[in-house]
């Protein structure tokens, strides 16, 4: 898959991210995670950059068979968090379907309740 | 997010200067602004509030507040993640120890004359709608009905979890110390 496809992607959940009722904000999920993987695999699998060239914050990963997608957000007060997740989540999920990868796999964390 | 943590003398200097120029490694890293929404809670309470122990001080405590400020700072990192239920197998969902924390701090300190000082969370965490026992210990201003004080701040954490889906079982409240607002300590 072209990193373009997946840049593209990584940028279209953002926005729906942001645009999800109840997100405060969305975050790159922290820790070693992400690292190992773009040594492992080199960078061009690994969603990094946006295209104004900033790094995004979800990282999209394809392989052969599923598009990991994953990060963090944090909710507005007075949120419930497992709504807001699971709506993240399906919007993240129909974004990626429509791109055309192989099917999406998302993992959304919850970093702040308000 | 731990390396992303600032000082706390740089978290006060934040809100000396009314959050202005906006610091986007405060505001925009979850465990900086959680930081800085309990401090800014605890400013709020400091000009009428006091530790027991330094009732016979002039100026409040300064080590009580740092004191809870340490608490906060450990509690504040993101810990175990907490898995929610999901839509389906396509899907992980979760949220961090320390998210949930914050909000056991929030729904204690709303409580009048509640002041969180440390919180904990036990149980199967990172299994599915398994029951949680919390342990919240609270500083209690003096005067007030302690039992009354601590059967609300235990309802209010407990609606506060169970309305993010968390399985409570048991909410214990821990009186830590008393406190006494100002006011009355130089009565």
């Amino acid at each position: 898959m072209s990193l373009d496809v997946s840049r593209s992607l990584a940028d279209e959940i953002l926005a729906l991210a942001k645009a999800t009722p109840g997100v405060a904000g969305v975050y790159a999920r922290p820790g070693i995670g992400q690292l190992s993987r773009i040594v492992r695999e080199g960078v061009a699998v690994v969603s990094g950059s946006g295209s104004d060239g900033s790094v995004s914050p979800i990282d999209v990963h394809v392989t052969d068979e599923a598009t990991r997608i994953e990060f963090d957000v944090a909710l507005a007060p007075g949120q419930v968090g497992p709504a807001v997740a699971r709506a993240v989540a399906a919007a993240a999920r129909t974004a990626a379907a429509a791109s055309g990868l192989p099917p999406a796999v998302v993992d959304v964390r919850v970093v702040s309740l308000g | 997010m731990s390396e992303q943590t600032v000082t706390l003398e740089r978290l006060s200097d934040y809100l000396d200067s009314g959050r202005f120029p906006y610091d986007p490694e405060i505001e925009d890293v979850p465990e900086n602004a959680g930081q800085l929404a309990v401090l800014q809670r605890l400013r709020s309470l400091s000009g009428r509030l006091i530790s027991d122990e330094a009732a016979a001080e002039p100026e409040p405590d300064p080590s009580w507040f740092s004191g809870v400020m340490d608490r906060v700072r450990r509690e504040a990192r993101s810990g175990r993640d907490i898995p929610l239920l999901a839509s389906d197998a396509f899907e992980t969902l979760h949220v961090t120890e320390g998210a949930v924390r914050g909000l056991i701090r929030e729904a204690g300190d709303s409580v009048p004359g509640a002041v969180v000082i440390s919180c904990s969370i036990d149980g199967s965490v990172t299994e599915l709608g398994a029951p949680l026992h919390i342990e919240v210990t609270i500083s209690a201003l003096r005067g007030e009905f302690v039992p009354a004080m601590a059967d609300e701040v235990r309802q209010a954490v407990a609606d506060r979890l169970t309305a993010q889906e968390l399985v409570v079982e048991t909410v214990d409240i821990v009186i830590g110390d008393v406190h006494l607002l100002e006011s009355e300590a130089s009565q």
